[in-house]
């Protein structure tokens, strides 16, 4: 899975509204036609004769479909957001990485990450397909241009005990941070998958599967207008690569970017 | 007085501790939401409403409804979060001068409600956004009704 691919997201949204507008422009043309008198219609010829008779017959339930396909429209053009807005989202996360991370600039961007997940009801990623329903954090921007597919996603269901990782224990409310975890990328012993899980949160099934090359984390709610809306991860491989001085840094961005979000939504 | 209080570095580390603990030198810190944890506070007389109001300021906003808790007190809760931005009181009725006023508060009536309110309020947990809060007002008691004492 690709996280938010800019282009493809806005030729989306573009196209959406090209669509709403055609048919704004669309049905009251046919309305306008189906009204023409049938002599008129007669005397311009057989094809303006057949337009003014199909738009005549077909007006009253073309209103209907076409109001409730820019209904649709709408909704789904709110939900992508405006195509300005991830692409800025994303300039904001590499900005805010270097000033998290800049004790320790110069490794490579994909070792010290910030990720921002969006809570949505419905999943519908790979890992979602056994409970779709249930409630998931998934990534939407990465700082960076690497590590841009991934197929991590946490559940955030409704019964927050369950939600899992440093992500769902941001989404319960609680501003997570973790130093010092234990290197499971190898071979690792089962304490040390043991304490990796228990303390990000997740089983220790999923850490032997994904062997996670992370060693501290921090997680934040994001909110929009009182809302929760999704959160924040910081990641990095160094395990003292989040400082306790960079907290507040760390919440001061996650309000700037509710406020971008909150700003995208009016 | 009708200034905000911004509470600073050290202040929010008393309203919110956080918990912490080592798992197998693994360091594990937790903090309630920044979101949940008052910025700011100020305490001023609404000549309107004829009440002494005290009010809070977060790191986001909402819109807020007023919520009345008794006869003399009512809350302002943000209408998605169902945090606390503002608490009234009547004053007047309850005869309060400064010092009765903190004893009333002093004495939990004040910090009863809050609670009570904090338990029914639906939608989000927002028991420790109530504890923030008496832990702002504790903090800032006597800056926050020094406007009462003249």
């Amino acid at each position: 899975m690709r996280m938010r691919d800019a282009r493809r997201w806005r030729i989306s949204y573009r196209a959406l509204a090209g669509g709403q507008i055609v048919l704004g422009v669309l049905v009251p043309c046919m309305a306008a036609l189906g009204k023409v008198p049938k002599t008129t219609a007669e005397e311009l010829g057989p094809v303006v004769d057949w337009l003014v008779d199909f738009c005549e017959r077909h007006t009253e339930w073309s209103v209907v479909v076409a109001a409730a396909l820019i209904g649709i429209a709408q909704v789904l053009r709110r939900c992508i957001g405006s195509p300005k807005l991830w692409p800025t989202l994303h300039k904001v996360l590499d900005e805010f990485r270097e000033d998290i991370f800049s004790d320790i600039a110069g490794d490579p961007l994909h070792e010290h990450r910030v990720t921002l997940f969006k809570r949505v009801q419905w999943g519908c990623h790979l890992p979602c397909l056994w409970r779709p329903w249930n409630g998931w954090l998934i990534p939407v921007i990465r700082s960076g241009h690497t590590t841009q597919s991934t197929s991590t996603v946490f559940p955030a269901p409704d019964a927050a005990d369950k939600a899992q990782g440093v992500a769902g224990e941001a989404w319960k409310g609680s501003f997570v941070w973790i130093e010092g975890l234990p290197d499971v990328a190898g071979n690792a012993t089962d304490e040390d998958t043991r304490v990796f899980a228990e303390t990000t949160c997740v089983p220790e099934k999923w850490v032997r599967k994904h062997r996670p090359n992370r060693r501290s984390y921090g997680g934040l709610l994001v909110e929009v207008r009182g809302k929760p809306w999704g959160v924040i991860v910081l990641d990095s491989t160094n395990p003292t690569g989040l400082k306790p001085g960079k907290r507040k840094a760390f919440q001061n961005f996650a309000k700037n970017v509710g406020r971008i979000l909150e700003g995208a939504q009016r | 007085m009708s200034e905000w209080l911004i509470l600073n570095e050290p202040e929010l580390e008393k309203v919110d501790p956080g918990e912490s603990r080592q798992v197998k030198g693994v360091l594990v810190h937790v903090f309630m939401s920044p979101y949940d944890v008052p910025q700011a506070v100020r305490g001023r007389y609404d000549d309107e409403r004829e009440r002494f109001l005290i009010e809070f300021r977060y790191i986001g906003d909402e819109p807020i409804e007023r919520r009345e808790q008794d006869r003399h007190l009512a809350l302002h809760v943000g209408k998605n979060s169902g945090r606390l931005y503002g608490v009234e009181i009547d004053v007047d009725t309850l005869r309060a001068d400064l010092v009765a006023l903190e004893m009333h508060i002093d004495q939990s009536h004040l910090f009863k409600s809050l609670s009570k309110a904090a338990s029914s309020a639906s939608g989000r947990p927002t028991e420790k956004n109530y504890r923030a809060v008496r832990n702002v007002i504790s903090l800032k008691k006597d800056r926050l009704f020094a406007g009462l004492a003249g």
